[in-house]
């Protein structure tokens, strides 16, 4: 190796700059990898860091609508410290004010909190904060809640019956926790305070939680005592590795589509790579001729070039992490409200190492091709000149290595992420993207040569246009890699641009017409009349949808415990935490059965359950088979009786699991009503129900919605940021392929300028020339990107589709003038070298 | 009119050079072209050879034929014993490093390196270690120790071409092969550049088949060969 570097730093002494394109490119997609990578890495940790004090303690049990009896109590004293914590949802009204506001209430102990601390503004204990002064409990709430209500610290506001004093502000809660979607406001009051309000009773979806600080056990040893001790309570164990599995899912999720957005940006970079590398070892084929003449052997031309490569590819490498480190530094700065960050060695080394490995593997896979050609190029061409074939054409060993170092680079994105079919289908599509774009740049160089000949022999079209299309066929003509790079980052951008345009027109158009206006919550079930009567005393009110609900969750299918049941990942959620569950007599209206039938409406027997169909496929269950479910500490065995295809965006009252009659008998059940208003009626409604049952909660469904807005826009905004990485990949690309094509094209211009062209002659030959391969790329992106986004959309999201065709045109345009513009800008400087000189030194 | 020069076959063992029915065909957008026709040569060694021809007669296909640069059709090149026709290219091209010093028309110097960096190359390939040294004392012989530094497009051609000279001579080859060294050059250039070539070759003893279309440089060959339509011939033959 010694030779082949020295002689590839005398190479790189002159040359570096040619390079330049390559390191770029490489920087681009290494960025977007490493930048992703380090954040989600980041958020892990931050997780984990703060995972006591996010879980409130070693180890919590949750268990809903219900608390623990004295036993229960007594068994979790034994095992440490416990910290008692009550969550739910309520209406916060302000006092001798019509304001109410949805709250997300908690209730402390003194316990409270085990782990972290809690931070309050003004500065005060929190045991002092919700004690009672004066005969009014105290209350602590954070930042938004005073400016929804109107009110501000030492006003008095009422939740159910009772009335609270705002005695400061919660500047920092340590067991928040990182949820995405939250429907209003913290208020965290004492445990008196929370049972004065009248709203814990049976029933009400009321969490509770007790938090643990161990003595001498450890979490799994204290979780399985609990659990021998009282096999059915229903009383869920999180450990610390599970404090925030729902952020962590989340977090997981974004990172994996965000890396493949960043995959993709690499491939479009790594195609910038191998078009630099080739333009730079076209122009070094004299001199590896030479070389080969003066005794180099094939292997020693290899071993020159790839260390050049190397070396380069290294540069872009070490500033693509930099960036992508710097870049996910920005956006913590952005978000670090919003997550727990930690940028820890392992959060930094770790990610940062992948994303270097991603770019070797992307080096290598899109390099060895044009190495391997240089490899073949024949010294005879010192006297035959370039007409000779020898180099030009790829030898076939290349490609097994270039392709097993494509496979080891998605094969690495594969085994990061959680469903590994996802990336693996991403990774095929955007393979044949861009074996499609390959196909369409050699028809286009094709059909360019054919037409530039058919108008050549008729003496027909402008002549600007003829040139242009003669220049799409030259030889090393820049055609086939711009369409390929231009296409896949434009096809990426256009893909994410309709998902999210189809996402945000479901959440925006088609759910709020649909969607109820309010959801009702902990309506006692004998108030079920009064709460109609008063939806149906306000005009415009439409439908009410209520039924009896229960929370439960599976604990067996078939009779096997549900950790060791096989689940496919889309039905996890239904046996991941409590559902809500109901009793039917009739199916509601719409129900659309797919397999079973029905019970009869007087039916008394055994169980009898009516399970969502696809989470039935998940589960690989059918009718027959049985589930055992845990409600309020009682394990109750049904039998699927039927299944029912649910279309869970319809924002209807649906439940996953619907009972037969009598098999939720004794269980405290509250009810849930979704009502349908017009809209000028939606505040009367809310209005009228809190007027005759003020400790109903109402959800508006348009602030629920406005929050997942809120979520959309945030993912969308990083993933188009990464995505411009791919774009910006992608017009680097193009101007590389410019500037390859410029020793060329300064001879071409020259000629033509001295037989009699114009300068706008000139310029409009390379504006056409490029707008044609941008219109191609464009117009392919724009059909492959629609397919893709298409998929996406009704099989990965499960939406109906609907195409946008302006994010489409304005790629098609945008790209189309960004190519032409780039092509003629590249023409002025070509006609900025005096023509007399260029023609003068060639003949020289 | 015979045909080439197999007038001594029992030189063979002796011959630098020895070309057995040399063929070159080459493949062009409009068919086959037979560029050389069978050629035959022995050159024994420390000759001194000039082939002349008109252009496209085959000549410079010739030496870079012989140079193993170019594969040959068919035939057998033998070159201090060796067929060269049976190595593959990097075995021609180690061949061509241990024993063959090659000078081009148009100098082929490696532009991204100095001139001393360009005379090393091939020592450099050979693994010695005092290439550079011995680069030294190649440009100096050459009368270049003061352009040591300088990349070729600093250098003026007849200063390219002996540079060229330096690197073919820097291994002491036994046979240099000639391609129009002074076709590029002006006159008082040119015969500088070939008083060198010849300086040198006799200095060396080394054996020189040189390619031109200069009568007056060929007559300072110990022997002139024709070459016409892809053949060879004696002068004094036709």
């Amino acid at each position: 190796m010694g030779l082949a570097a020295r002689f590839a730093r005398r190479d790189l002494r002159g040359a570096a700059l040619s390079f330049r394109f390559l390191s770029l490119c490489l920087t681009l997609g290494v960025a977007a990898i490493a930048a992703v990578g380090v954040f989600a890495a980041a958020v892990e940790e931050g997780l984990l860091r703060d995972g006591r004090a996010l879980l409130g303690g070693d180890l919590e049990f949750r268990v809903i609508q219900r608390a623990a009896n004295p036993d229960e109590r007594e068994a979790l004293d034994r095992l440490g410290t416990v910290s008692h914590v009550m969550t739910m949802r309520a209406m916060a009204e302000a006092k001798g004010t019509p304001k109410r506001v949805l709250i997300e209430l908690k209730s402390v102990d003194h316990a409270y909190p085990l782990a972290g601390t809690v931070g309050l503004d003004p500065a005060m204990d929190l045991g002092q904060a919700l004690a009672p002064q004066d005969g009014v409990f105290g209350a602590v709430a954070a930042s938004g809640f005073g400016s929804r209500l109107g009110i501000d610290v030492g006003d008095r506001f009422t939740v159910g019956k009772a009335t609270f004093e705002l005695r400061a502000i919660l500047q920092s809660e340590p067991d928040r926790g990182a949820d995405a979607l939250s429907f209003g406001p913290r208020v965290m009051v004492s445990e008196a305070g929370i049972e004065s309000t009248g709203l814990v009773r049976p029933g009400s979806m009321i969490r509770h939680g007790y938090r643990l600080a161990l003595t001498d056990r450890t979490p799994d040893q204290a979780a399985q005592t609990f659990a021998e001790e009282f096999p059915k309570s229903g009383f869920r164990p999180r450990s610390l590795a599970e404090a925030t599995p729902q952020a962590k899912t989340q977090v997981e999720r974004v990172r994996v589509f965000l890396t493949l957005v960043g995959f993709a940006s690499l491939l479009v970079g790594g195609i910038g790579v191998a078009q630099s590398v080739q333009s730079h070892l076209t122009q070094k084929r004299p001199t590896i001729a030479i070389l080969k003449s003066l005794g180099a052997s094939s292997a020693l031309i290899g071993r020159t070039y790839a260390v050049e490569v190397a070396t380069m590819a290294a540069i872009g490498i070490v500033a693509g992490l930099a960036l992508g480190a710097v870049c996910a530094i920005v956006a913590a700065e952005v978000a670090g409200d919003l997550l727990p960050l930690a940028f820890t060695a392992r959060a930094v080394v770790e990610p940062l190492a992948s994303a270097a490995l991603a770019g070797i593997l992307a080096t290598f896979a899109f390099t060895v091709p044009p190495l391997a050609r240089a490899r073949a190029v024949s010294p005879a061409i010192l006297l035959r000149g370039e007409t000779d074939g020898d180099g030009r054409r790829t030898p076939w060993t290349a490609w097994p290595w270039a392709a097993a170092a494509l496979v080891m680079l998605i094969a690495i994105f594969a085994l990061e992420a959680p469903d590994r079919r996802i990336v693996l289908y991403a990774a095929v599509g955007t393979l044949a993207a861009a074996a499609i774009l390959v196909g369409l740049g050699v028809a286009v160089r094709r059909i360019g040569g054919a037409l530039h000949e058919h108008l050549a022999a008729s003496g027909t079209g402008d002549t600007r246009l003829r040139l242009a299309l003669a220049n799409l066929a030259r030889p090393g003509s820049a055609t086939v890699p711009v369409t390929i790079a231009l296409g896949l980052a434009m096809t990426l951008f256009v893909s994410l641009v309709e998902v999210e345009s189809n996402m945000r027109r479901e959440i925006e158009e088609r759910i709020p017409d649909r969607a109820p206006a309010y959801f009702f919550i902990d309506i006692p079930p004998e108030d079920g009349r009064t709460f109609d009567s008063a939806v149906w005393s306000v005009r415009g009110a439409e439908a009410i949808e209520r039924r009896p609900m229960v929370r439960g969750r599976i604990v067996a299918v078939n009779d096997t415990p549900i950790e060791r049941v096989n689940i496919a990942p889309g039905a996890r959620w239904v046996a991941d935490g409590d559902r809500g569950l109901t009793v039917a007599p009739m199916p509601p209206t719409g129900t659309h059965i797919v397999a079973g039938e029905w019970w009869p409406s007087d039916y008394s027997g055994p169980p009898l359950i009516s399970f969502d169909a696809r989470a039935a496929q998940g589960f690989g269950v059918g009718v027959g088979d049985t589930l055992t479910l845990n409600i309020l500490g009682r394990e109750i065995t049904g039998r699927i009786a039927n299944l029912r295809a649910i279309d869970w965006t319809s924002f209807g009252v649906n439940f996953a699991m619907m009972l037969s009659p009598g098999a939720l008998d004794g269980a405290p059940m509250s009810d849930i009503a979704a009502v349908y208003t017009t809209p000028d009626a939606e505040d009367a409604v809310a209005d009228a129900v809190a007027d005759k049952l003020p400790a109903v909660t109402a959800i508006r469904v348009r602030e629920v919605l406005d929050s997942a807005i809120s979520l959309l826009t945030r993912i969308a905004g990083a993933t188009e940021t990464v995505a411009a990485a791919a774009v910006a990949a992608g017009l680097l690309v193009l101007i590389g392929a410019l500037a390859a094509a410029r020793r060329a094209q300064l001879y071409e211009t020259a000629v033509l300028r001295a037989v009699g062209a114009s300068r706008a002659t000139i310029i409009g030959i390379a504006a056409i020339e490029h707008a044609i391969i941008g219109l191609v790329a464009v117009i392919a992106a724009a059909i492959l990107g629609t397919v893709a986004a298409w998929a996406a959309v009704r099989y990965a999201i499960g939406m109906e589709w609907s195409f946008a065709p302006l994010p489409a045109l304005i790629a098609i345009l945008a790209t189309m003038a960004a190519t032409g513009a780039f092509g003629a800008a590249a023409a002025w400087r070509l006609l900025a070298v005096p023509a007399a000189r260029l023609l003068a030194a060639d003949s020289a | 009119m015979r045909n080439g020069t197999t007038s001594d076959t029992t030189a063979t063992t002796t011959a630098m050079l020895d070309l057995r029915d040399v063929r070159l065909t080459l493949e062009s957008g409009a068919g086959e072209v037979n560029i050389l026709r069978g050629v035959n040569l022995v050159v024994p060694r420390g000759q001194t050879v000039a082939v002349l021809g008109p252009s496209g007669s085959g000549k410079s296909s010739l030496l870079m034929v012989a140079a193993g640069i170019e594969r040959a059709t068919a035939g057998r090149i033998t070159i201090a014993g060796t067929d060269i026709t049976t190595l593959n290219e990097d075995g021609r091209a180690a061949f061509r490093q241990r024993h063959i010093g090659v000078v081009f028309q148009a100098f082929h110097l490696v532009p991204a390196m100095t001139a001393l960096e360009n005379v090393m190359v091939p020592m450099e390939i050979a693994g010695h270690r005092d290439a550079l040294k011995r680069a030294r004392a190649a440009l100096e012989s050459v009368g270049l120790d003061h352009r040591l530094g300088h990349y070729p497009t600093q250098l003026s051609g007849g200063e390219q071409q002996r540079v060229a000279l330096a690197r073919a001579f820097a291994m002491e080859p036994e046979l240099v092969l000639a391609d129009e060294p002074t076709g590029n050059l002006d006159g008082e250039t040119g015969h500088t550049v070939a008083n060198l070539l010849f300086g040198m070759s006799r200095k060396r003893g080394t054996t020189l088949l040189l390619v031109t279309h200069d009568p007056e440089l060929a007559t300072r060959c110990g022997r002139i060969l024709n070459m016409h339509d892809g053949k060879l011939v004696e002068a004094d033959e036709q």
